[in-house]
């Protein structure tokens, strides 16, 4: 009886080695095979991706298809009339990219490339100099201080060159990440990966430490970055000099990139969507980290778009509520308010 | 890699699978890359080291037994010593002593000697290696065996350096003796199901314990260790009670998934706790706590340099000094020392203080064996424990300066402002998980779990199993916090 039993746990153990040994192999290619992905788990906001909390799992249609038109290899930084520059904003896969809005409204090339490091970038591609141009940089409120703070300033992981050898394969960097995408898109772990966050969240409350608030009427979800105890928080209390030093720093890029390849900065800093929809959840405290960047920039002269107020004023929400991006709305304020000041930068030059 | 990760939970099923696949002789083989790639998985290039210390400590084993003389085998225990201890002090020390050697001389030279001379602090830019305090004391305490003709040499370098990397236990432990695992590597085992069934119910266990209770309680306690001026008196007490609790569940957890790994595989690995918060007294203390480190500082220090049979002041004195370099093994830091200090404190308080306190319970005919006294004594202990945990939690010696300070200042007001600790499911899960554990550890001093488990219809043990999964998933903290041990 015993030799019976052992059998079948000593199988289990063959079957369940083959299987680790499949997910061991399928996570080491770049993406994860399409056929072991559950079907239109894309459709949501990365706050989702975060929980897989049924409540944050609304569909928002995938945009990704504009990323081929957006990257197009024969476009040309040079034969471009604008640039832009910035984050995931300018990215954001669930929403037309704001270049190919820009480019498709005003019928100008544009160029884009997700990087804030900018005269690196032009460098990289032998930009050269001509007339001249504007460039539009968007930089998420959150990330003001790793960019232009000289106190916090901090080299970001997205332009690290990553080993692709199969060295690196084996000893996978970001292994943990890739088992967790594995377990939260795969067919065969999905659904019971959601159900259980899912009766957790009803059941005790649970929520991933990624996403430690969110309101249910309307619905909104935050990311911790703005709410924890680090210079990305709104809760941050600024010294002015802190600020000066940042508005400082712009300064100096602005007149470089004038400097060195006529380009216009024009500076674009997306609120966080908690700066909009904070006192949704009765939470007052905000640093004022935007309204005293805006009137640093104003002192000196650095062109920029202030999109606080008319985000605060917009009888719509902007963002969407399961995502730390902008939604269509935010992105036509934002567009309407680029072409006014395009306008007249096409009148003084 | 830890063992609370995805990582994990696709690696050993692979590496048990392969284990029962292979013929027995390869099997060294396949667990020594195992061992290997588990390590390397944390940071590659730190491989180095463990191949180091498993170089030099095989040679100096080999020589050593090819010597009969003990004067002549000298000079590899040195050579064995020098490069381990040497790697751990580089790795873990240097940076620690060369900053506290530059507060000494600043003191000194701003007090007394008034020197006009700057000088830099040096310290290096080195990770401190995962596990290096525990693999360098299991590898020198071969070497010491050898060296004193109480172990043979080991002929086969291949599981020498399995003995060295075993994964179960590379990184915390338990710090095994050659003569216990060694021997294992030689031995073939058949799949048994039985005790395959107690590994894996080790393993639920020591996950269940460090996911549901550790890491939960970690939320707590790392809030108000990491802002020691924002908490006092009622958030310190409860905090550090909880701390703890923590630190037992994480290490004891991390020891029985590592027991509970080995011994599927056949392996039987030491046990490393036996529910230390029912000791009566410092000395049963450590020999309930982390028993493979206090046996090693017992075999390896404390009676090489006396023990207790020399003078009492000298007893003492070995007694005190064993658990301050007891103190500096977790950490480079002062704490720790501080920790280690009250440790040997209490202990060399309480062989001073024996023969009052046995005189006192007479005149008070107090009887210390009755449940009553014992429970009282139980009590003590823990909270002399409780209290040295303090300077082992904080970050640094201010920070438990201020702990200690702030704990006493209760005040009532606390209470009323319980933001912290309100009443929520988290809050009632960590003090159900802590009953839960103190049930379980109960029943086990008085009698071997398993037996009661045993005696339960196979439904009620089946379902029992599933429960505890089932409370795992739903209740575990999956945001992958490292073993509290792994630092040391």
């Amino acid at each position: 009886m015993k030799e019976q039993k052992g059998i079948w746990l000593k199988y289990g153990f063959y079957v369940a080695g083959l299987c680790c040994l499949a997910v061991f192999i399928l996570v080491r290619f770049q993406k994860i095979p399409e056929a072991v992905i559950v079907d239109g788990i894309e459709d949501h906001g990365e706050l989702y991706h975060m929980s897989y909390i049924d409540l944050f799992g609304e569909k928002i249609e995938d945009k990704r298809h504009y990323r081929k038109r957006m990257y197009d290899p024969n476009r040309d930084i040079n034969k471009a009339e604008i640039l832009t520059f910035g984050d995931s904003f300018f990215e954001f896969p669930l929403e037309k990219p704001f270049s190919l809005r820009l480019e498709d409204t005003l019928n100008r090339k544009v160029y884009h490339a997700n990087s804030y490091y900018i005269m690196e970038y032009l460098d990289t591609v032998n930009y050269t100099k001509d007339k001249p141009k504007v460039l539009i940089l968007d930089v998420v409120e959150r990330y003001f201080p790793y960019l232009f703070s000289t106190k916090h300033e901090r080299f970001l992981d997205q332009n690290r060159v990553r080993r692709n050898d199969l060295y690196s394969k084996i000893f996978l960097e970001d292994a943990e990440k890739k088992y967790t995408a594995f377990l939260q898109k795969s067919i065969f772990s999905h659904y019971l990966y959601s159900r259980v966050n899912t009766i957790k969240f009803n059941t005790l409350g649970y929520l991933p430490s990624v996403i430690p608030k969110y309101n249910r009427d309307p619905l909104i979800v935050f990311h911790i970055e703005s709410v924890n105890d680090e210079v990305t928080s709104v809760y941050y209390e600024w010294e002015d000099d802190e600020i000066e030093d940042m508005c400082d720093n712009i300064l100096i890029l602005k007149d470089r990139l004038k400097e060195k390849y006529n380009l216009e900065l024009l500076l674009m800093p997306m609120p966080n969507p908690y700066t909009i929809y904070h006192n949704l959840i009765g939470d007052s405290r905000y640093n004022d980290l935007l309204p005293r960047l805006y009137k640093g920039l104003e002192k000196r002269g650095v062109w920029h778009i202030a999109l606080m107020a008319p985000f605060l004023a917009a009888d719509e929400m902007v963002y969407h509520r399961t995502d730390t991006h902008w939604n269509k709305k935010g992105q036509d304020i934002a567009l309407k308010l680029v072409m006014k000041e395009l306008a007249s930068f096409d009148t003084r030059n | 890699m830890l063992f609370n990760s995805l990582e994990f939970l696709v690696f050993f099923p692979m590496v048990i699978a392969l284990y029962f696949a292979l013929p027995a002789k390869y099997r060294w083989f396949m667990l020594l890359l195992a061992s290997y790639y588990f390590y390397m998985s944390w940071k590659v290039e730190y491989v180095v080291l463990i191949i180091i210390s498993t170089a030099v400590d095989f040679f100096c084993g080999r020589k050593m037994a090819a010597l009969p003389d003990k004067s002549a085998r000298k000079k590899y225990l040195y050579l064995s010593l020098v490069s381990n201890l040497g790697l751990l002090f580089l790795f873990k020390y240097f940076n620690f002593f060369s900053r506290s050697a530059s507060k000494i001389f600043d003191y000194l030279n701003q007090s007394f000697l008034h020197w006009n001379v700057l000088h830099d602090t040096y310290t290096l830019k080195l990770l401190l290696p995962v596990g290096i305090s525990f693999y360098t004391f299991q590898t020198l305490s071969y070497t010491i065996d050898v060296y004193n003709g109480k172990t043979k040499a080991e002929n086969h370098l291949g599981k020498f350096a399995l003995f060295v990397s075993f994964f179960p236990q590379l990184v915390a432990g338990p710090i095994e003796r050659s003569s216990h695992l060694l021997p294992q590597f030689h031995r073939e085992f058949e799949f048994d199901y039985n005790r395959v069934k107690e590994g894996l119910l080790l393993m639920i266990w020591g996950f269940f314990k460090k996911l549901v209770i550790a890491d939960r309680l970690a939320e707590y306690v790392n809030e108000v260790y990491n802002n020691v001026d924002q908490y006092q008196g009622f958030y310190n007490v409860v905090a550090t009670y909880f701390f703890a609790f923590q630190i037992y569940c994480d290490f004891s957890g991390y020891s029985d998934i590592a027991i509970g790994c080995a011994l599927i595989m056949g392996f039987s690995l030491m046990q490393n706790f036996r529910r230390p918060y029912f000791a009566t007294n410092i000395r049963e203390f450590w020999g309930r706590w982390h028993i493979s480190l206090s046996t090693w500082f017992r075999d390896y220090l404390y009676i090489p340099l006396g023990g207790n049979r020399v003078v009492k002041w000298r007893w003492y004195y070995n007694l005190f000094i064993t658990f301050v370099v007891s103190g500096l093994w977790h950490g480079a830091d002062w704490t720790f020392i501080v920790w280690g200090v009250l440790h040997g404190g209490y202990l060399v308080l309480g062989y001073m203080t024996q023969g009052i306190r046995n005189r006192l319970s007479k005149l008070f005919r107090l009887n210390t064996q009755s449940g009553l006294g014992k429970l009282l004594d139980m009590l003590v202990t823990f909270h002399l424990v409780v209290f040295a945990w303090i300077f082992f939690r904080a970050n640094g010696i201010r920070d438990s300066y201020a702990l200690v300070r702030n704990t006493f200042s209760f005040d009532m007001a606390d209470l009323n402002n319980l933001n912290l600790f309100r009443i929520s499911s988290d809050w009632i899960i960590s003090l159900l998980a802590i009953l839960l554990l103190v049930i379980i550890d109960f029943i086990t001093e008085r009698s071997k779990i398993r037996h009661y488990l045993n005696a339960l219809p196979r439904l009620m043990r089946w379902a029992l199993v599933i429960l505890t999964l089932l409370l795992i998933v739903f209740l575990g903290k999956f945001e992958e916090q490292d073993f509290l041990y792994f630092q040391f």
